[in-house]
């Protein structure tokens, strides 16, 4: 029996992946369970199992393709399992319970999803022939639309005219992406396409954007007692071997805010017109790897002490770089924290994760001269200031709630010790 | 005086005069500079008059040696050279004052003279009458094409030593002609005095003669030319040549399998290739980045890597085709009006007028299987049609190439009568994103040559009703 194995939905809104390296090629018997490929979706690297042993009749795919779910990845005959050589094996394996096939076809993992680390992204060149006529060519040229972003409805799946006003009369440009570019003087630019981690973020960002009525909104907050909190269980830490981060205590802070607003960690189901208010705390840190802008999640932060959030910060943030993160560490989120603390600044505009709400953007604490009251008189002192940069959806959250959530935010950054009596 | 311009196309050959055309059409002032042969190598000493020669050296050969199956014969059947020489002058003449009707009725000024740049912005034109004039542009197309190569101690004079163009102005009829290099040049040109007469010997370096066709195409080629009388000498060198006392030229040849050989010829027609016109325009001013052979290198909108200069049709190398440049004329002259032009031909068909013809669009079978397609080929033989036969024309044969995934026509390649013109249906299909069904299920005249394009398609698809199908193990 010929199988059809076919990428399947791995969840988590994972709907396409695009093929990194074969593992196996044309010919090859395999097993159950052995790897086939390696595939970057949306969220992670991951490697994909086989679910049946037979013989490879052929890859339906080649590296650098951008596989959706549904479609078939390879051909594998059941019936021939074991190499021709060692006949001694044959019978054993007629032996064996029929392999574990399921006739839907579409897989679920027999396992939990390895954990890859991303190889350098190859820059192969994908050729794959566009078919569209010269005229249809030229018109995509003119609207700046890339022509291999579009469905092709014609017969071999050529894109006709029609395909084409499709896409451009769309107001969603998520299925074309513009490429209007001017063609480089040879030798005067490098093409890199966009592959593995730049594409997901770019959409990423874009259907952000395309989605949420973004608006920003700016404060600022007195570090101090923040810094001091963090000083006097500098000596703790280092008992425990932990460093003692902002990111923890501002997460501790945050937490009941969110619980006092809790529009701010809900999402919009737009398809329903729901609007789904989370009562779990999934916290997404933003965090700069080699490859890109990764978002790994901190699962139920609100029931989670100081130490234990500090140190799965660190962990998720080393993972991150080495490209180590499961699906399930980088998918779950209900609000963003995003630093840019250590590199400079003063404020910025952050994108929300969406379908999230919220995103709450952190630049460096600095020491800056403030007026502050001391019995009763304004007077100029020295404290370590930092400014919030709060990006919400405006479709959920009001701009008086944004300001009431950052003003209760800031009153617990402030006063820390609220956090107990509270 | 400096005139000022728009655009400035250097060269009135096939790139030149559309790219200006089309560039005034688009409201560009340009001015067309051209040393003096409006219509370039291709309208006069290229494609048209040789195949004015072509032409008639097939009426007279098949009238001598062919038409008397039909029963038609002829006694002292002559050629009069001097008329054919006239006859093919006004069929250039008339092409030519068509395309200066055309650039005057398109406001392009056309200026006479030799171009060389001052600087990537101004060129100087030295006129016919020796005074000069600059002009100063915003843009610059340049389509100077080429020049026909010598070999060291070969240098055409168009006297002994020609080259095409010299073998296209003959007054007479050589006794012996000697073709060195079995390119395109040689082979044309060579068969075109087999049929009127001489003696044709090709010496080709290579192990074949027309060099990146499939050997199966060479083959019927070969077997026609040996019908002519044309010896061939393949993997074989030039060594010397010397001018006997009766003014023939003695030729030595060393070739691979009869050792050292002397051939004696009147003429020699020397076909090894051509060399870019860019060195007598002062290119090295403008910074345009050339390869080593000193073509102009371009990108897929044809500008140079100096963002105003544009380079089109020979002058930036391989293949060498008249409606290659024409194609690109277009494109620069588009691009530089602010249009999304781009050179991004699916198919650039090449045409090759010997006996039997030969065209060709889109990939060779190696070719596709580099490319790592699994294809399935599929012939059809004019033998198989009955156009063909009454034509006296039933050697060759169509060959498809398609993709067995996708049933993608990936090229075709002819040999036989009208190949030139019926390969322009494979373009077609190459650039629609054609498969094989398509063209089967596409319905063709009966009786004509095209049928054959169908025979073949189905033959690949395993259902032509007239040939042998191909066969498939499943």
């Amino acid at each position: 029996m010929v199988y059809e194995f076919k990428f399947a939905d791995i969840g988590e809104g994972v709907h396409e992946g695009e093929i990194l390296e074969w593992h196996i090629k044309e010919g090859d018997i395999i097993e159950v369970e052995q790897v086939l490929l390696e595939v970057h979706t949306e969220k992670v690297n991951t490697e994909i199992t086989s679910p049946v042993g037979g013989k490879v009749l052929s890859l339906e795919k080649k590296v650098g393709d951008i596989i959706k779910v549904g479609e078939t990845l390879v051909k594998i005959d059941t019936d021939q399992k074991t190499q021709q050589k060692s006949k001694e094996k044959s019978s054993k394996t007629e032996l064996e319970p029929i392999i574990k096939t399921k006739d839907d076809s579409l897989f679920t993992p027999s396992q939990e999803f390895k954990r890859v680390i991303p190889k350098k992204q190859v820059q192969t060149s994908t050729s794959t022939r566009v078919l569209a006529s010269p005229a249809v060519r030229q018109r995509a040229r003119t609207a700046g639309i890339d022509l291999s972003q579009v469905e092709g409805t014609g017969p071999a799946g050529r894109v006709t005219k029609e395909d084409l006003e499709l896409v451009m009369s769309r107001s969603s440009p998520t299925k074309a992406i513009k490429i209007k570019r001017e063609e480089s003087l040879p030798g005067t630019e490098e093409i890199i396409p966009l592959r593995g981690t730049r594409r997901t973020i770019s959409q990423y960002m874009r259907r952000s954007k395309d989605k949420a009525a973004h608006y920003t909104y700016f404060d600022e907050v007195d570090m101090t007692a923040l810094d001091e909190l963090r000083n006097a269980g500098k000596s703790l830490a280092e008992e425990k071997d932990v460093k003692l981060t902002y990111l923890a205590l501002i997460i501790k802070c945050l937490i009941p805010a969110l619980k006092e607003f809790p529009m701010m960690n809900s999402s919009l189901d737009e398809e329903k017109e729901e609007i789904v208010i989370k009562h779990y705390y999934n916290i997404g840190i933003a965090v700069d790897t080699p490859e890109g802008l990764v978002v790994p999640v901190v699962k139920n932060a609100d029931q989670k002490n100081v130490w234990e959030l500090a140190e799965e910060i660190a962990d998720l943030a080393t993972r991150a770089r080495e490209g180590e993160l499961t699906l399930d560490e980088v998918t779950g989120g209900t609000f963003t924290l995003t630093s840019v603390g250590n590199i400079g600044g003063m404020m910025a505009t952050p994108i929300i994760n969406w379908p999230e709400v919220a995103i709450l953007g952190l630049t460096r604490a600095k020491l800056r001269p403030v007026v502050i009251e001391k019995d009763g008189k304004p007077e100029v002192g020295i404290r370590k200031m930092m400014f919030l940069s709060l990006s919400l959806d405006h479709r959920v959250v009001d701009g008086a709630i944004g300001a009431r959530f950052t003003s209760a935010l800031i009153r617990y950054m402030e006063n820390p010790s609220l956090l107990i009596l509270e | 005086m400096t005139i000022q311009t728009d655009v400035l196309v250097i060269g009135a050959g096939p790139g030149g005069y559309p790219a200006a055309i089309r560039s005034s059409q688009l409201g560009k002032q340009t001015i067309l500079v051209d040393r003096g042969s409006i219509g370039g190598e291709c309208l006069n000493w290229g494609c048209i008059p040789s195949k004015a020669l072509i032409s008639a050296a097939d009426f007279y050969y098949k009238i001598i040696h062919e038409t008397s199956k039909m029963g038609i014969t002829t006694e002292n059947t002559k050629i009069d050279v001097k008329q054919l020489q006239q006859w093919k002058g006004k069929i250039v003449r008339k092409l030519v004052a068509g395309i200066k009707q055309l650039l005057s009725g398109n406001r392009v000024q056309t200026i006479i003279g030799s171009a060389s740049f001052i600087d990537p912005h101004r060129v100087e034109v030295k006129l016919e009458d020796g005074s000069t004039e600059t002009i100063e542009a915003e843009d610059i197309i340049i389509a100077t094409g080429t020049e026909f190569r010598s070999l060291p101690g070969l240098q055409i004079d168009n006297d002994k030593i020609l080259s095409a163009r010299g073998a296209l102005d003959l007054g007479y009829i050589p006794d012996e002609i000697v073709c060195i290099g079995g390119g395109i040049i040689g082979i044309e040109l060579g068969s075109v005095y087999a049929k009127l007469g001489s003696k044709v010997k090709v010496v080709e370096v290579l192990s074949n003669i027309i060099h990146g066709v499939d050997d199966s195409m060479i083959k019927v080629l070969k077997d026609k030319l040996i019908q002519l009388g044309v010896e061939i000498f393949t993997e074989t060198k030039v060594t010397e040549v010397n001018t006997r006392e009766d003014g023939k030229l003695v030729i030595e040849i060393d070739t691979k399998d009869k050792g050292i050989l002397h051939l004696t010829a009147d003429k020699i027609l020397l076909g090894v290739g051509k060399i870019p016109n860019t060195s007598e325009i002062n290119l090295n001013v403008t910074g345009v980045k050339t390869d080593q052979k000193g073509f102009i290198l371009t990108n897929i909108k044809q500008q140079t890597n100096i963002s105003h200069i544009y380079a089109i049709g020979d002058c930036t190398g391989m293949p060498f085709l008249a409606h290659r440049a024409t194609k690109q004329g277009i494109i620069a002259a588009e691009v530089i009006a602010g249009l999304a032009s781009e050179a991004d031909f699916r198919a650039m068909p090449g045409a090759i007028f010997t006996d039997p013809q030969i065209a060709y669009a889109g990939m060779f079978e190696h070719e596709a299987k580099e490319a790592g397609y699994k294809v399935i080929i599929a012939q059809a033989p004019f033998r198989a049609s009955g156009r063909a036969l009454t034509e006296l024309e039933e050697e060759g044969f169509v060959n498809v190439v398609v993709d067995e995934d996708s049933g993608l026509l990936l090229g075709a390649q002819i040999i036989g009568p009208n190949a030139s013109d019926l390969i322009s249906e494979i373009s077609l299909a190459l650039e629609m994103g054609a498969t094989a069904e398509d063209i089967s299920f596409t319905v063709h005249p009966h009786p004509t040559l095209s049928e054959m394009i169908m025979e073949a398609v189905e033959a690949a698809l395993g259902k032509a009703i007239n040939i042998a199908n191909v066969r498939r193990k499943d």
